[in-house]
């Protein structure tokens, strides 16, 4: 009778809990099947895709049809990625990104706006990605698995706007990469403030480390000054390089008694100051403009130290030495050797020390001679904070840097649990940022001085920090500064650029110092002979609105021939040594276009004019024509950066500009004798 | 006596209470204090820094029309705060790329569009945008709500 029930058979041998378990485990498989199904359909891409084609549908129904090919392409529904193998990365942003290539969706909702600015248009996405320059997690497909936010754990999270620089610092390696604020601001600091001495920075030369020789300190600053100086650099020299060291009284006591206990390689000068004459001094500090490179009372030139109190820092006959020969003391000064008679140095030191005595307020130390017995702790304390990174000094070899190796320092893992401890937040920038501006609050006897950088200045330090990264791009996809063979300058003219330290503030090449605006690579062919030999002898303001003059170095009439005949016979460009026009008719259409392009505004022609750019009046006797005619038709050609905009002009406008121009006559009142 | 104790203790517990109900503040993120502290948008802080290094020797750092050279011009650069708001945006940045003299004004204030590239035109424009309003702050902090 059972066996007439249908369906019997299937179950025979089966108990009924096993039924219960298959009925169970289907059910599971159905529900999970179900569940992954409707996962998959909503899963965050998917619903930004269908957002995405809702908001594309609105668009183009007012909108002609067969907009363009791309619309097209995003309307497809699927996983989109960028594969970029030589940088190992997958991107899968523009999933929800869609509208990121399109102008038109400008002002659409969050993840379909078009990309800001044109950066797309020299950063291709199919071959630079997203998380090359944003972070970010990009194989993810949500929006928290992206790590779009700041998130706790290791993940990489994608980059704030300002700390997007230093991940363009990664391929752009170039000092100041165009565009950049923070970045470039941070690293020409850590070029300015020697870091390079105490820390391996890829990039960064230790060539560039400036910082006095401190042999014979005894001799050129007293006791109180070095100690007052050793307890807070800053209080002197506000803009001084030296950081603060922290140290205790006993290690200041101690240093200075080693360092002034140290003797002197070079012996000083002597000199009778009995007839010295410090108003005469004053003139002559006037006359050689000191304040191009050197300030007083805040307000001057940033290339050398304030000389606001140097007459309580200095003796009068170290003075006198290092005027009349700094590259004696200090074979890597930046200081020109100015042709001045031992008694115009010795008026001039006299001045200094007399006219700029007053010691800073808040510089009070005891001005007792230092304890001898002290200098053997104070060579341990020079030892131990590395003073001999940056200073020279006769026994303490530069083998190896005191700091730890940067290289890789955006990528440094850090220990949270003792800067939270400190109440300080533990991401990598901010732990930099901290940790540049105050040492000791990362870490208790930290080495490295507090250099006083303000929040902007730690903000950039910590953006060029950032960029440094353990895996380097390819080359391919990186760009540098042109290298710069250094090269000596031989012969006559060589020793006489040494001396004067012509490239302190001028450059050949690219080597060479920024202050003045002129390069050295063709003046040959830009001013006439005449004009550089009578220039270097008594140079005065071409640029009657720049506050930086070229320094009267006082070269001798000899000397000048011999730079003006090298710079106009090596220091050439053939493509400028051109002819031009200068007929009547010529003239007259350089003078319309010289009105219609309101070159008045930065020029001085006859009476009237600006002070921006150089005064126009006797220029014959200055330019050469050439090179008057190729800088109108592309300024920025030859000086990038020039306030001079490039206007476009056909080589007939320039040149009749060019014979304008050079028909100008000089003034009565002749600018040489200001 | 064993009133005040009891008194004490609870006092104490309530102590106890209140400062575990308090937790520590967050440690702040000093670094991005730091780059907020720049009151402009990135685009605009470029813009600025290109209007300091090209414009600022007659239009002044703020565009006040205080620059050195302006009281050699005439025209005088006129004051951005009074005088932008009649100009259009496609206008400033007309003037921007061909000069004063594609308004049909004097020759006076300089085509850049040959100099500077579209991206630094863009900068330019955006920084107007900020010199054009006025700033409640003093002159070194144009006001401007990030992003």
């Amino acid at each position: 009778m059972d066996s007439l029930r249908p369906g019997r058979g299937l179950s025979r041998g089966i108990s009924s809990g096993l039924q219960w378990a298959f009925t169970c485990a289907a059910l599971a498989l159905l529900g999970t099947t179900i569940w992954a199904a409707l996962a998959e359909y909503r899963a965050e891409w998917r619903v930004q895709q269908r957002r995405y084609r809702a908001i594309e549908a609105r668009q183009a129904a007012p909108a002609p049809a067969g907009s363009g090919a791309a619309g097209d392409e995003a309307d497809e529904p699927g996983l989109r990625q960028i594969w970029l193998p030589d940088i190992d990365r997958v991107d899968r942003c523009t999933s929800c990104h869609l509208g990121t290539g399109d102008p038109a969706l400008k002002n659409a909702p969050a993840p379909f706006r078009s990309h800001p600015g044109r950066w797309l248009e020299t950063h291709r996405p199919d071959r630079f990605g997203c998380t090359a320059c944003h972070g970010g997690q990009g194989e993810a497909t949500s929006y928290r698995g992206a790590a779009h936010r700041r998130t706790s754990g290791g993940t990489d999270p994608m980059a704030s706007r300002e700390l997007m620089e230093a991940r363009c610092g990664t391929c752009h390696k170039e000092r100041s990469p165009a565009g950049s604020g923070w970045l470039a601001r941070g690293r020409a600091l850590i070029a300015d403030r020697n870091c390079v001495a105490c820390h391996e920075l890829p990039g960064y030369d230790t060539a560039q480390v400036r910082a006095p020789r401190l042999d014979g300190l005894a001799r050129k600053v007293t006791p109180a000054w070095l100690r007052a100086w050793l307890k807070q650099p800053r209080a002197y020299f506000p803009k001084t390089r030296m950081g603060e060291f922290r140290l205790t009284d006993r290690e200041i006591e101690a240093l200075s008694a080693f360092l002034l206990g140290q003797p002197a390689t070079t012996a000083l000068d002597s000199v009778d100051w009995s007839k010295a004459d410090a108003e005469r001094g004053g003139e002559i500090f006037r006359r050689s403009r000191c304040v191009t490179c050197h300030a007083v009372n805040g307000r001057g030139g940033t290339l050398a130290p304030e000389l606001t109190h140097v007459g309580s820092k200095v003796s009068r006959d170290w003075l006198f030495t290092w005027i009349r020969d700094p590259q004696r003391l200090q074979p890597k000064t930046l200081m020109p050797r100015f042709r001045l008679g031992d008694d115009e140095v010795r008026d001039l030191a006299a001045y200094l020390a007399s006219e700029f005595s007053e010691p800073p307020r808040r510089f009070e130390a005891s001005a007792a001679p230092p304890v001898a017995a002290l200098a053997h702790e104070g060579r341990r304390v020079f030892e131990k904070r590395g003073c001999y990174s940056c200073h020279d000094l006769e026994g303490f070899p530069k083998l190896a840097r005191i700091g730890p190796k940067l290289t890789a320092v955006g990528d440094r893992v850090l220990e949270p649990a003792p800067l939270v401890a400190r109440g300080i937040r533990a991401t990598l920038p901010n732990w930099l940022y901290t940790k540049v501006r105050t040492p000791d609050a990362v870490l208790d006897g930290a080495r490295m001085p507090t250099f006083g950088f303000s929040g902007e200045e730690g903000a950039s330090l910590a953006v060029a920090l950032m960029s440094l990264r353990a895996r380097e791009m390819p080359p391919s996809r990186t760009t540098q500064d042109p290298s710069r063979p250094a090269y000596e300058l031989q012969g006559e003219f060589g020793a006489l650029v040494r001396r004067y330290r012509c490239l302190s503030c001028h450059s050949i090449q690219g080597t060479g110092g920024t202050l003045s605006t002129v390069a050295l690579d063709r003046i040959g062919s830009q001013l006439t002979r005449q004009h550089i030999e009578r220039f270097v002898q008594k140079p005065y303001g071409i640029r009657v609105g720049l506050q930086e003059r070229m320094p009267q170095l006082n070269v001798a009439p000899a000397e000048a021939r011999v730079i003006a005949d090298y710079l106009s016979r090596v220091m050439v460009d053939d493509a400028l040594e051109l002819a031009v026009p200068g007929d009547p008719a010529t003239v007259a259409r350089g003078r319309v276009l010289f009105e219609r392009h309101g070159c008045i505004a930065c020029h001085i022609a006859g009476e009237l004019g600006g002070y921006v750019g150089p005064e126009l009046n006797g220029s014959a006797a200055r330019l050469k024509p050439g090179w008057v005619v190729s800088w109108l038709m592309a300024p920025q050609r030859w000086k990038p950066g020039s306030l001079e905009p490039e206007r476009g002009l056909a080589r007939a406008d320039a040149e009749a500009l060019a014979a304008y121009v050079l028909s100008l006559p000089a003034r009565q009142s002749k600018a040489a004798s200001r | 006596m064993r009133a005040v104790v009891l008194r004490r203790a609870a006092g104490l517990a309530l102590l106890a209470l209140a400062g575990c109900r308090k937790a520590p503040p967050p440690p702040k993120d000093a670094v991005q204090d730091a780059f907020r502290d720049d009151a402009l948008r990135a685009v605009e802080a470029r813009g600025h820094r290109l209007f300091v290094q090209r414009c600022a020797t007659c239009h002044g750092p703020q565009g006040r029309g205080d620059g050195q050279n302006a009281y050699r011009l005439d025209p005088p650069p006129p004051d951005f705060q009074a005088s932008l708001a009649k100009l259009s945006v496609a206008d400033r940045r007309r003037v921007v790329e061909d000069g004063t003299a594609a308004l049909g004004r004097s020759p006076l204030c300089p085509p850049w569009g040959r100099t500077l590239d579209g991206d630094e035109i863009d900068a330019l424009v955006a920084w107007l945008d900020v010199a054009s309003r006025p700033a409640p702050e003093g002159p070194k902090t144009p006001s401007r709500v990030r992003r």
